[in-house]
């Protein structure tokens, strides 16, 4: 993936650009606004990774400006502080997701990855599959292997969002925020309580797992090998 | 504040009559009457002195025009002049007598007398002014008979009467100009004295912009008004720079803190052999994302006391969004052989931050969860009480002693001396910072035995059509 980075500050520019590299994706950095916004409007990204606060134009004015000039690729926007505003401000200028600094890498990466391939999985699917696991999201049924499993209103959205995600590392955060729409972090392990409830009903007793956990990022779902 | 609200304006009525505005007016009306009633004693004193002065002159001026009379003519012309006098006599106040030595009248309009010399006021015997007081001069003449001349004092009286009337209808009139004017003046020192703690209620509540009204007129109020927005604008300003302070010591302790972190991944992620302990570094992170997350909710805690996000306030459907965070924990509760009883009034509604609430309850009942043994239920309620909307949580765990249930409501206090149990200190300050900016009474209870917390808000007029 080509993906454009925005961020004043060099070292986190470096850092996270190396390791973007490194996860197998083409960086583009730009430390100021403005030379962002040249980048951004003059070449063809998969995924712009924008700081709100920048020295002169920043990344709000940044997404103004492209989604003006017709630019549809996702954005995920770096905040600071993260309070609801902040968060508002950056989704209603045209930002698709935000993260808030300072922030592990994983859980940028996986955000990074969920923005890049959203259009092609989101589409008008009815039936989202992986596997012998079917999710009808019309008649709101799942079955594995042709067995029906009953699961809460909860853990449906859950397995949904697996789905959605298949093959994509999804994190504790993200999964907050989408099943649960929580956007602070409780003590209490809501995603893995969760999780642990949906593996039980969609994984055990079969003899391949389709949920995994990936040590330090969070969870995954997808075919056996 | 261009009206005062309906419930303000009955208080007003009924806080009328003990305000000291209406003390003062009621003090001015009694003042007020005083001095009607002086300066009508006054005028009446004075018109009757003048009056009694002008009588006896004329009195006297008769007498002695009688006494000519007498010397000049004897009695026969005596007698002769006084009857013509009391005959010219238009008004009927004019009063005469001539005694002879033993007595007897011999001319004149008073039926009877007593001779006494002198000035005298005597009560008018027979006649049409039967009864009524009069006021004259006797004189023995020579030839040894006695002259009374007098005059009826009835227009004295009639002035009296005048006068009482006039201090019973001008003085009430004043008295009631006096109430009304009482009346107004409380109203409206009622009136700036309601907006004055409107504000100041406001600003309690952490609305620190807000200001006290002022007015053109300048009046003790605004001089007030004015020292207390003075004293106000300090405060903001120095709050902010308290918060400014805050906020950069946290980022400026975070950026580096930030970068550490990135470091320590990055190591972690090109160790490809065993040279680096892996297990070690990630410890170490783990270490800074705690630092780093009490940080976060250090100034997550600044921001909510700064009272910004009430600019973002809502209507919450709070039953709704309390069901949602008891389902998100209910896998929990039951993993660790707990059960939540849970009674939820549907439908209950405010004006709020949705996630603010959402964390504070998630706080309280992860509270709950951290220092109760497992396998003791935990109890959850939401409904309402009178305007109030009260949200509470119930466990049975030991409880907190009365002592210090203030005491753990203050960052980073924790009761656990041993700081053993999980929890930074900071859950409960959370909650109360996020009550404050509700307007919400927090309040630890004895549950007897467990611990009680309720979150108490206050009825708010019109939450529903947010």
């Amino acid at each position: 993936m080509k993906i454009l980075l925005v961020e004043d500050d060099r070292e986190t520019a470096d850092y996270v650009a190396q390791g973007l590299m490194e996860s197998g994706h083409v960086v583009d950095k730009a430390l100021t606004g403005r030379d962002g916004l040249f980048l951004a409007a003059g070449e063809s990204y998969d995924v712009m990774i924008l700081d709100r606060m920048l020295p002169g134009l920043d990344g709000i004015g940044i997404v103004k400006t492209i989604r003006a000039a017709g630019v549809g690729t996702p954005v995920l926007m770096l905040t600071t502080r993260g309070g609801v505003a902040d968060r508002v401000s950056g989704l209603e200028a045209g930002a698709d997701d935000y993260l808030v600094k300072p922030f592990a890498f994983a859980e940028l990466l996986a955000r990074v990855n969920a923005l890049a391939r959203r259009p092609a999985v989101t589409g008008e699917a009815t039936v989202l599959r992986v596997a012998d696991l079917e999710m009808d999201l019309i008649r709101r049924s799942v079955t594995r292997a042709g067995k029906r499993i009953e699961l809460q209103p909860r853990e449906f959205r859950l397995l949904e969002y697996l789905l959605r995600h298949l093959d994509q590392v999804v994190t504790r955060t993200m999964l907050l925020e989408a099943v649960w729409d929580f956007h602070f972090d409780p003590q209490t392990n809501v995603v893995e309580t969760h999780i642990s409830r949906v593996r039980g009903k969609i994984d055990r007793g079969f003899p391949a797992e389709l949920i995994h956990t990936v040590r330090g990022a969070g969870y995954v779902i997808r075919a056996p090998d | 504040m261009s009206s005062v609200p309906r419930t303000d304006r009955l208080r007003l009525l009924g806080g009328l009559v003990r305000t000291s505005a209406s003390r003062a007016g009621l003090l001015h009306a009694g003042l007020t009457l005083l001095a009607t009633l002086a300066i009508l004693g006054t005028v009446y004193v004075t018109t009757a002195v003048y009056e009694r002065r002008a009588t006896e002159d004329a009195i006297s001026a008769e007498v002695r025009a009688m006494a000519v009379a007498g010397a000049d003519g004897g009695l026969p012309e005596l007698a002769r002049q006084l009857e013509l006098r009391a005959a010219a006599d238009t008004t009927g106040r004019a009063l005469y007598a001539l005694l002879d030595r033993n007595g007897r009248t011999i001319a004149g309009n008073l039926v009877r007398l007593e001779p006494v010399v002198g000035w005298h006021s005597i009560a008018i015997t027979g006649g049409n002014h039967q009864g009524d007081r009069a006021l004259g001069f006797g004189v023995v003449v020579p030839g040894g008979a006695f002259l009374f001349i007098g005059r009826h004092l009835g227009q004295l009286e009639e002035l009296e009467g005048l006068m009482v009337r006039a201090i019973v209808i001008a003085g009430g009139v004043a008295v009631l100009l006096s109430i009304l004017g009482g009346v107004l003046l409380g109203r409206s020192v009622q009136r700036r004295a309601v907006e004055i703690n409107q504000a100041l209620a406001a600003v309690a509540e952490g609305d620190l912009g807000r200001r006290l009204p002022t007015r053109r007129g300048g009046d003790e109020f605004d001089a007030l008004a004015a020292a207390v927005n003075a004293t106000l604008a300090r405060l903001e300003a120095a709050l902010a720079g308290l918060h400014q302070v805050t906020g950069d010591i946290a980022h400026d302790l975070r950026t580096p803190l930030s970068r550490m972190r990135q470091r320590l991944e990055r190591v972690a992620r090109e160790a490809r052999d065993d040279t680096v302990p892996r297990d070690v570094v990630d410890r170490a992170i783990a270490d800074i994302d705690e630092v780093l997350g009490i940080f976060a909710a250090l100034l997550r805690i600044a921001q909510i006391e700064s009272g910004e996000r009430r600019a973002s306030f809502s209507d919450v459907d709070l039953s709704a969004a309390l069901s949602d965070v008891v389902e998100a924990l209910t896998p929990t509760a039951e993993d660790a052989g707990r059960v939540l009883e849970v009674a939820i009034d549907p439908g209950l509604r405010l004006r709020g931050d949705r996630e603010l609430l959402q964390q504070a309850c998630v706080n309280l009942i992860e509270n709950a969860f951290r220092h109760t043994p497992a396998g003791t239920p935990v109890r959850i309620a939401l409904a309402r009480d009178g305007a109030a909307i009260v949200v509470s949580i119930t466990d049975r765990g030991a409880g907190i002693p009365e002592a210090d249930r203030e005491r753990v409501l203050r960052p980073f206090v924790r009761l656990d001396e041993s700081r053993s149990t999980p929890g930074t200190g900071l859950g409960l300050a959370l909650v109360r910072a996020v009550a404050e900016l509700h307007g919400a009474r927090l309040i630890l209870a004895d549950a007897r035995p467990g611990l009680r917390v309720t979150l108490r808000f206050r009825g708010q007029a019109g939450a529903a059509s947010a």
